[in-house]
């Protein structure tokens, strides 16, 4: 039951319609439970008992966190005249060193089964190899991802630490934890949502409003557009690229097809990154448009991230919660940590310490560490291949590079003589950034590493207009098709342009200023639009969201 | 008292207004979407036109119902039969049918026509397996001028068992699977209504390219009644179609069209013994059968003259097709000059005017080697008034 699905559009309605018609408003919530849990075993029922491990051990991890912190506090304050400060410290390490054996117990349980599901299979194929053994002969494990998995593993975990630093109050009823970690809106592509920020509001009762009724349902209509008028048309160019053999070329219909040139390969890359974005945001969008209909307000995940001007600000604007979660979890414990502060004073006190750069180093050494293994990790995430780890490590060491290089970057502009705030300076930096982002997708479109370092060689070294003319052909689009792609991204290019000038969230809240004549009337094209250029019917074949998959 | 009152005044006044622009909004999306799929879903074409036209026939005014695919419009003129032979007919043939259109055509037509006798073209019958289990687009030009029944719903899930590939949906609802058309069809979205408001087409629709091409002499071979296996799912779909045509009491006469087959086209020679394995079906089950294909010298078909491509005839070959054919129609068959009422008889006195009009038009372009696609359609039409004289 995807996003777009009219199965999915119905079930959303009568969520909708039943959770508003409850006369008992403080048992909302439970129409949200229920609707959860109804879509999770209805998309995954085969793997429902992976869901009910994390909610039941995180759950239970939780509380018993709880009960730890409150025998301790009862004992300290039992003990309140007869123990010492030492006394009092020594009980105080105990409980924090249980709390803490517990959280990695946990942690270690359902990571332990999302890497397992997630990355057994690539790891015991790939130890194979370098045991000079064929991948097929490894062991494997025969079991599709549970939906979801990464994301709900996410969203417990980062509950659990949050309840171990003591800044959130864990939740007393299994129930409603277990809604905040199957929410449906959510739990296909996220966002990532934190605890505090969410759960309050899943558990408060809603009335129905008007705004939050409009910007909704402008909200799923500009996400469904994004989906299955964009990604998916484009996703046919992205499809035959690789049906066709990509580089390397194959049969087309029968007839020998030597393999796309570096213009084509460029092209490729620019669609999918289109796709990507309007794929993945578009997802977000329906998500928090059912979500805002509800009177929910879930996380923004994106925020026009092509117009970053540096790839850190580009990871600030991208998958914005995921990002938050590593800031929170991975990499302020690397960055904070006593042996990062080791370092760094180590640096310090050398001999290079002493130097501009040795300084410079020493006060950014950790953080570059922390995020270049930050973005190894989201490599990691979104799957089990070496090209996603190529890709991690594309961005980890961009990331690290400009950390360290910062004084580098700022003497040269300096001495340039460039006015940071000039517009063309700002748009060389968003050119700058979105290559390097592009390459980054290089090893996401990449069968494999080798081969996306074979389509960078290529798009460096092979540009040719007249191929690409005969190339873009079998690309499986016509004509008319790419012209519709073409000003649907312009429309899309218009409304990210004029919400980044205002400051704006989604489109829902830039045609809120306009007269309700006009928001009708956008409102209208808009589903027209869906209506005429979408990619649905029985002849079509749209696309799964592709973070789906992650 | 009273300000608790104002409020909820002013708090109704909204709700009456939203609440009626959604609906205003519902209603004008619902009528977008009937408009597009009436008008602008299925491409414009000649197959398209010859359907919608068919539909404004007066009711049981067709004596003659010819199904199949495209040698059924191209070798056959309703017109210059109506002319010959005073029986009226018409062309539901869509190009590329396969023997999976036959039944909901004449299903279709039978809404409302009582022809005497249908003729089926037996060469989409022979296509092979694949072509018959994916071919949806005539099916879907048939279903989207269907009138709504219980009977187009049971036929509509006999296509889809049939072919793959198809939905009941989109054959109910066309916009779900052409809804990308609609852009390209903005053009001829003038035509399209035209067509919309227009009467009948005294073009009856006809269609032809004017060109006569240098083929290879037909191979006498092809002249044989021998006979190639028909595929077994497509033999089921011709005994069941002939059964239907038992329950509805319709005559059915099944021929294969002459074509110029040679080595050049192995292919259709193939095609043309498997053609011949369904006149023998059709005269196993009790229906007529003609293999025009043997009558090919008897019609004095030139290769080089009388056809457009080695499969269709221009229209110097369909005026001789429709000769042979409609004298075997009227002689063999017992079909006789139509009873018209004195409207409907007007009507086919001027469509032999426009025909002997289009005989002309053709006939002076195929001499002047003047290559052109026409067929039954409002431009065709306007062209034809100035030609004529009249106007409509």
């Amino acid at each position: 039951m995807a996003l777009t699905s009219v199965p999915f559009m119905i079930f959303a309605l009568i969520t909708g319609i039943i959770y508003f018609a409850l006369p008992k408003k403080q048992y909302r919530w439970v129409v949200l439970l229920i609707a959860s849990g109804f879509f999770y075993v209805y998309n995954s029922f085969r793997y429902s008992a992976f869901i009910l491990i994390t909610m039941i051990t995180v759950y239970l991890a939780a509380r018993r966190m709880a009960d730890i912190s409150a025998e301790t506090k009862a004992e300290v304050r039992s003990h309140k005249e007869d123990w010492s400060k030492e006394q009092r410290k020594a009980c105080k390490d105990a409980s924090a060193k249980r709390r803490r054996r517990l959280l990695a117990a946990t942690l270690l349980l359902n990571f332990g089964i999302l890497f397992m599901l997630k990355y057994f299979n690539f790891l015991s194929g790939s130890i194979a190899s370098l045991l000079g053994g064929s991948p097929d002969d490894a062991p494997q494990i025969h079991l599709l991802l549970p939906l979801g998995i990464s994301f709900y593993t996410f969203i417990a975990t980062g509950y659990l630490i949050d309840v171990y630093r003591d800044t959130v109050e864990p939740e007393k009823n299994f129930f409603r934890f277990a809604l905040f970690v199957s929410f449906f809106p959510q739990i296909i592509q996220g966002p990532i949502s934190q605890f505090g920020k969410l759960q309050h509001q899943l558990i408060e009762p809603h009335d129905p409003e008007w705004d939050n009724f409009k910007k909704g349902i402008m909200n799923i209509s500009w996400g469904v557009f994004k989906k299955i008028v964009i990604a998916d048309r484009v996703w046919i160019a992205i499809k035959a690229y690789n049906s066709n053999g990509g580089i390397h070329g194959g049969f087309i219909e029968g007839e020998e097809f030597a393999g796309y040139g570096g213009t084509a390969v460029l092209f490729i890359v620019l669609l999918y990154a289109l796709q990507l974005y309007a794929d993945f945001s578009g997802g977000i969008d329906i998500s928090r448009g059912i979500c805002q209909v509800l009177g929910i307000q879930l996380e923004a995940n994106f925020r026009q991230p092509y117009f970053s001007r540096s790839i850190s600000e580009y990871w600030r604007r991208w998958h914005i919660t995921l990002g938050a979660w590593m800031k929170n979890y991975v990499f302020y414990p690397i960055a904070m940590s006593d042996l990062s502060k080791r370092i760094s004073s180590g640096i310090a006190k050398s001999d290079f310490g002493a130097t501009p750069a040795g300084k410079h180093l020493s006060k950014v050494f950790t953080t570059a560490m922390a995020s270049f293994i930050v973005f190894m990790l989201i490599g990691i995430w979104h799957g089990a291949n070496s090209r996603y780890i190529g890709f991690g490590l594309w961005n980890g060491i961009i990331i690290m590079l400009s950390a360290m290089l910062g004084p580098v970057y700022d003497s040269t502009r300096t001495a340039l003589h460039i006015n940071e705030n000039a517009a063309w300076w700002k748009l060389f930096q968003m050119l700058r950034t979105f290559i390097i982002v592009l390459v980054g997708y290089v090893f996401d479109i990449a069968e494999n590493f080798t081969n996306a370092l074979q389509m960078l060689k290529l798009t460096l070294t092979d540009q040719s207009l007249s191929a690409f003319r005969d190339q873009v052909s079998t690309l499986g689009l016509t004509k008319q098709e790419y012209a519709a792609v073409a000003f649907c991204t312009l429309v899309l290019l218009y409304f990210s342009i004029r919400l980044e000038k205002l400051s704006l969230d989604t489109p829902a809240d830039l045609l809120e200023r306009r007269p309700g004549l006009v928001q009708w009337a956008a409102l209208f094209l808009l589903l027209l639009c869906i209506l005429i250029v979408g990619v649905y019917g029985p002849m079509s074949d749209p696309a799964d969201f592709i973070y789906m998959q992650f | 008292m009273n300000k608790p009152e104002v409020n909820e005044k002013q708090n109704k006044k909204p709700y009456g207004r939203r609440t009626a622009a959604i609906l205003l909004m519902i209603a004008g999306l619902l009528f977008s979407v009937w408009f597009m799929q009436r008008f602008m879903c299925i491409p414009f074409s000649y197959d398209e036109i010859r359907t919608i036209n068919f539909h404004k026939e007066p009711e049981n005014s067709i004596d003659v119902l010819l199904v199949g695919s495209s040698a059924t419009y191209s070798d056959f003129s309703s017109a210059c039969a109506y002319e010959k032979f005073g029986f009226t007919s018409y062309p539901y043939a869509i190009g590329g049918a396969t023997s999976t259109m036959w039944k909901p055509a004449v299903q279709d037509a039978l809404d409302t026509q009582r022809p005497k006798l249908i003729v089926v073209d037996v060469f989409g019958g022979a296509y092979e397996r694949d072509l018959i289990d994916t071919r949806s687009n005539q099916l879907s030009i048939v279903y989207s001028h269907t009138a709504f029944s219980e009977e187009k719903l049971d036929s509509i899930a006999e296509s889809c068992s049939l072919v793959e590939d198809t939905s009941e949906e989109s054959f109910l609802f066309p916009f779900i699977k052409y809804h990308n058309n609609v852009p390209a069809c903005i053009k001829d979205l003038p035509d399209r209504l035209v067509l919309e408001f227009s009467g009948p087409s005294p073009l009856k629709g006809v269609n032809t390219h004017t060109r006569s091409r240098w083929l290879m002499p037909v191979d006498p071979a092809s002249f044989t009644d021998e006979t190639a296996p028909l595929d077994e799912k497509n033999e089921k779909i011709i005994l069941d179609f002939i059964d239907y045509c038992k329950s509805e009491d319709l005559e059915v006469l099944f021929v294969k069209y002459p074509m110029v087959l040679s080595d050049d086209y192995p292919e259709e020679l193939e095609m043309n013994l498997r053609a011949n394995r369904i006149l023998e079906i059709a005269r196993e089950n009790g229906c007529g059968a003609l293999n025009m294909q043997k009558h090919f010298n008897d019609m004095h078909l030139k290769e080089l003259r009388d056809f457009y491509n080695h499969g269709h005839a221009n229209t110097r070959g369909q005026i001789k097709i429709t000769e042979f054919l409609g004298r075997y129609i009227q002689d063999e068959m017992g079909i006789g000059p139509s009873e018209l009422s004195e409207s409907d008889k007007a009507a086919w006195d001027e469509a032999v005017v426009w025909w002997n009009a289009f005989r002309d038009m053709t006939l002076e372009e195929i001499r002047d080697n003047k290559i052109e696609d026409v067929g039954d359609s409002p431009a065709l039409v306007r062209r034809m008034e100035a030609l004529v004289g009249s106007s409509r």
